[in-house]
């Protein structure tokens, strides 16, 4: 391994490092604020490793992992959103009484697997990445023991998160019987060329096992208990990092290992996203709860985003589409994140997990002004309206989707974008009412959520308003 | 110009956190803000509209223009440029921004200093509407007024508010996005001609849009500006939100927000599609006077004050369609005239009925009666507003109407005789509202109502000024829009 392997790798080898020595610290002495500095230390280390890379670097680190700029900004985005939900969790964490060390720990953990998917190169480094990050998961879903709603959800994701992954292993296999490699490039070149229904078959599989950790219709029915039972900081986890990982791989998936060549996987994406856009938002607008319907609204969100890999092969779109992926991908992330740290410091101050229920934040505007802003900022986002984030995200997705004279998506990503501005709005208006709760303002919010909340604020409305500062950006990923 | 803008919008955020200190203090610095806009607007416009070079030149319509690079990735500029036509609308907008303050002046004191800068910011995005020439930025004008607006009518609205704003929203939100979805669909066609983004009106204008999918761009942005108008049948969300809205609201609603759809039809419709425009229009005349006939028959069963003026605005509105479509420099010119003088009477016809309001805790009109006796001032004003609706001659409506109607008798006899009869059911509607309202017995609890301030007086005076000046001499104002229009109809010529 020469310095500039060991140095295209750091990131990922500080978060291995890392946690090793937060394990050790937990070993020698529990502490809640050592364990939280630690863990926010290796965040921003690894974060530090991989802004120093120099841009132009793809580096083929080792035959299972890739350096390149796709990963180098994917890293960067799920580092971001681990460090937000570390920080969101601290209060939350505080205030349940819950042990801390072990809370950290997984978090860091399905970071890291995180960061291995979007590195993955090969069948054998996705299936790991995706491993470590789903145990991780499985664990900090049901980490409220007592709660019975909590360990339930963990369960439920549990068995059938492991369901999808064998479905997943499936198509792996009868790809590795096609094409006799595991290496998405050579993947991709034994695939060209053959027309086969076994290959077929295995896209179609994998599909389905990458749709069902995107819960994409129709494999979306455990989103709205999981987003429900878990804890609110981990569901906000989940709906990112989780998402953002395995649609990294998703792309990686589609172009490099070329299942994006056949029309029945064109076909049975087209549905899938139709599906999900429609289904996720008129499902959506029955929920009471804001945890469910952010989870039925993700589903929609994934259909918006899955236009801009459909697109992928249109011919002279494949730019545009990889920019739109990149934006939606980056607004859906600081929008959501957004909300769900916003819901955390609601959520802190009632008998969980009914305090984010929509009658609980009656008034909100009035007793807590900074989360209700926050909590405003991120539905208007997710709903894209102007000079937010979600706005830049939409309309690129449109932009692409018009360039490639995708019709029949673009009617469908309307229809739900209309359907889902009422269920955003009346989750907004319920801010406004006039009823006094008991317990309202109860905890004091720490200076630290404070700042989190106003930079969230300030870093959606920045994106929705100056988005020429981030698209610059984009000439080194394209 | 883009000063206006920032200044209307920092003047609401400084409303907002003045309420901390004094809940009296927010309204006054909305005064003061709009005072200092409406100041630099006319510094601003006067040198141009008093010397006649710019007009005379016939070199460009635009009277100024204003540019910024934004999203060079997409060819987006922060661009806004006034002609007559936005220069009157502008104008029209901080007018009725006025009549709003006063008529919140008492009303509001619930969480006064966010009322004030919703109210401050929906002005700023109307006169953005009104300035953009890029369209990724007249969009994001188009949206963003509706936010504030929508918060205007769900926390300080009447009984049903929470309906009515969830309504309005997504009547016009919902049209939007189609409406961006044509935007998107004509730049890249742009690209595809000439290898560049640019959502610019003036770059669209040398690249016109032919073939098919002319007409379904042209059906986008129709459908937004139809919804907005409202145009028959798309105005079922304005009756409830302009009942339910507080005062303020309505008058902002009726006065300014519908003209950004008429606007937008001229200016965007006609202007960037005209050929497709001329092939829609007889449709688009037959949907203009069923709205006029419809809204004034819905106007005359309503029971309730401001439902009855907000099924009234349905029906003048649907003359501005007919004026745009009717193809006839004479109609645009009533087109134009019909937006401001139904601006006029309408809000004061809404500040009106909030006043009562406010006073009777009703707007049923059955729980009226005689209260000209009651209160002088406020009844002589209401008749003058509704004498002036119903198109007296010698009021700025009534000379709206007829340039209409003129213009359209030319081409279209049939049609405009149709319209011609919303006239009388207009006089039928409005005049049974005043005695309704005004006339017949007093109620013994009426006997001591509170009449109009002076502050009310000077702001419906200053309306009714407006009006009786379009009625008389509407020349400077038609000098001002005519350059606008003859573009538009060398276009639809060519």
């Amino acid at each position: 391994m020469n310095v500039m392997i060991f140095k295209a790798l750091l990131p990922l080898i500080i978060m291995g490092a890392g946690i090793v020595v937060l394990m050790l610290q937990i070993a020698i002495r529990r502490h809640h604020v050592a364990t939280f500095y630690v863990g926010i230390a290796v965040i921003v280390l690894s974060l530090a490793a991989v802004a120093g890379l120099s841009p132009t670097t793809t580096l083929d680190a080792t035959p299972l992992l890739i350096v390149d700029n796709f990963a180098r900004l994917f890293s960067l985005l799920i580092l971001l959103a681990a460090l937000v939900t570390l920080m969101a969790s601290d209060q939350w964490l505080r205030f349940e009484g819950a042990e801390s060390g072990e809370y950290t720990l997984l978090i860091l953990l399905a970071t890291f697997g995180a960061m291995v998917l979007v590195h993955a190169q090969h069948a054998a480094a996705f299936i790991l990445g995706l491993e470590i990050l789903g145990v991780s998961v499985y664990t900090l879903i049901a980490y409220p023991q007592r709660q019975a709603v909590s360990v339930e959800a963990g369960l439920k994701y549990l068995v059938l998160s492991s369901a999808s992954t064998a479905i997943l292993l499936f198509g792996v296999a009868l790809i590795y019987a096609a094409t006799g490699t595991l290496d998405f490039q050579q993947m991709g070149a034994g695939v060209a060329g053959a027309n086969n229904i076994l290959i077929s078959c295995a896209a179609i599989l994998i599909l389905a096992g990458v749709g069902f950790k995107l819960s994409l219709v129709p494999f979306h029915m455990w989103t709205p208990d999981i987003y429900e039972g878990a804890p609110t900081p981990v569901t906000g986890f989940l709906a990112t990092v989780s998402k953002v990982a395995i649609f990294a791989s998703l792309l990686r998936w589609y172009t490099d290992a070329r299942l994006g060549e056949y029309e029945a996987v064109l076909v049975a994406l087209t549905f899938v996203a139709i599906l999900s856009m429609v289904m996720g938002n008129l499902l959506a607008l029955k929920q009471d709860n804001v945890k469910r319907l952010l989870g039925y609204s993700s589903v929609a969100h994934m259909g918006y985003l899955l236009i801009t890999v459909i697109i992928f092969t249109a011919p002279g779109v494949a730019d545009l589409a990889r920019e739109a992926s990149v934006w939606y991908l980056i607004a859906y992330t600081v929008s959501t994140l957004a909300a769900f740290v916003a819901l955390t410091m609601v959520a802190d101050r009632g008998a969980y997990p009914d305090s984010t229920h929509r009658e609980k934040l009656q008034g909100l505007f009035w007793r807590q002004p900074l989360v209700a802003t926050l909590l405003t900022v991120a539905l208007l986002s997710l709903a894209g309206v102007p000079l937010t984030a979600g706005f830049i995200g939409k309309f690129y997705v449109v932009a692409a989707g018009v360039d490639a004279q995708a019709w029949s998506l673009l009617v469908a990503l309307v229809l739900g974008s209309a359907i889902s501005i009422f269920y955003y709005l009346r989750t907004i208006y319920s801010f406004t009412g006039h009823a006094e709760l008991d317990g309202g303002g109860a905890v004091a919010m720490t200076l630290m959520s404070k700042t989190l909340a106003v930079i969230l604020i300030i870093g959606v409305l920045l994106l929705g308003t100056m988005p020429n500062q981030l698209i610059d950006q984009f000439s080194w990923i394209l | 110009m883009s000063y206006l803008l920032v200044v209307l919008l920092l003047g609401g955020a400084l409303a907002w956190w003045s309420e901390r200190y004094d809940s009296t203090l927010p309204a006054k610095i909305t005064l003061a803000t709009l005072t200092l806009v409406s100041g630099l607007f006319i510094r601003l416009v006067y040198p141009l509209v008093t010397e006649q070079t710019p007009f005379a030149e016939g070199s460009s319509l635009w009277l100024m223009t204003e540019a910024y690079t934004w999203i060079p990735r997409f060819g987006i500029q922060f661009s806004l440029a006034m002609d007559g036509m936005s220069l009157l609308l502008v104008g029209l907008t901080l007018l009725l921004g006025f009549v709003a303050v006063v008529a919140s002046w008492s009303e509001i004191e619930h969480r006064a200093g966010f009322f004030q800068a919703n109210l401050l910011w929906t002005l700023a995005g109307t006169v953005g509407v009104f300035l953009a020439v890029d369209l990724f930025l007249f969009f994001l004008f188009w949206e963003v007024m509706l936010v504030p607006m929508y918060l205007l009518i769900a926390i300080w609205g009447h009984e049903d508010r929470s309906r009515a704003a969830m309504k309005f929203f997504i009547f016009t939100q919902a049209s939007g996005l189609l409406m961006l979805l044509a935007i998107l669909t004509t730049a890249v066609a742009y690209v595809e001609q000439t290898g560049e983004w640019s959502f610019s009106y003036m770059d669209w204008l040398d690249q016109p849009l032919i073939g098919p999918t002319a007409s379904l761009v042209f059906l986008g942005f129709l459908l937004a500006f139809l919804v907005k108008l409202p145009a028959f049948p798309f105005h079922s969300w304005l009756p409830d939100a302009h009942t339910q809205a507080p005062t303020a609201g309505s008058v902002i609603l009726a006065g300014v927000l519908l003209k950004t759809g008429a606007y937008g039809l001229l200016r965007f419709g006609v202007g960037l599609f005209p050929e497709v425009a001329i092939a829609f229009s007889t449709p688009l005349l037959v949907v203009g006077v069923v709205g006029v006939l419809y809204g004034a028959v819905l106007a005359f069963g309503q029971q309730d004050f401001k439902r009855l003026v907000a099924y009234s605005s349905v029906s003048h509105m649907g003359f501005v369609l007919i004026g745009v479509f009717a193809w006839n420099p004479l109609a645009w010119s009533g087109a134009v005239l019909q937006m401001i003088a139904h601006g006029l009477s309408t809000s004061a016809l809404f500040m009106i009925a909030g006043a009562l309001q406010h006073r009777l805790h009703t707007r049923q009109l059955e729980k009226m009666g005689g209260l000209w006796r009651a209160m002088p001032r406020m009844g002589a004003m209401a008749m003058f507003f509704i004498i002036a609706s119903v198109g007296m001659p010698g009021l700025g409506n009534f000379m709206a109407e007829f340039l209409i109607l003129a213009g359209l008798f030319q081409a279209w006899p049939l049609m405009s005789a149709l319209a011609a009869v919303a006239l009388v059911t207009g006089a039928v509607y409005s005049l049974s509202l005043l005695q309704r309202a005004f006339h017949g017995p007093l109620a013994d609890e009426h006997t001591t109502l509170r009449d109009f301030s002076t502050m009310d007086m000077l702001v419906l005076g200053v309306l009714a000024f407006g009006l009786l000046a379009l009625g008389i001499y509407p020349q400077p104002v038609l000098d001002l829009v005519t350059p606008t229009l003859t573009a538009l109809s060398t276009m639809a010529g060519s």
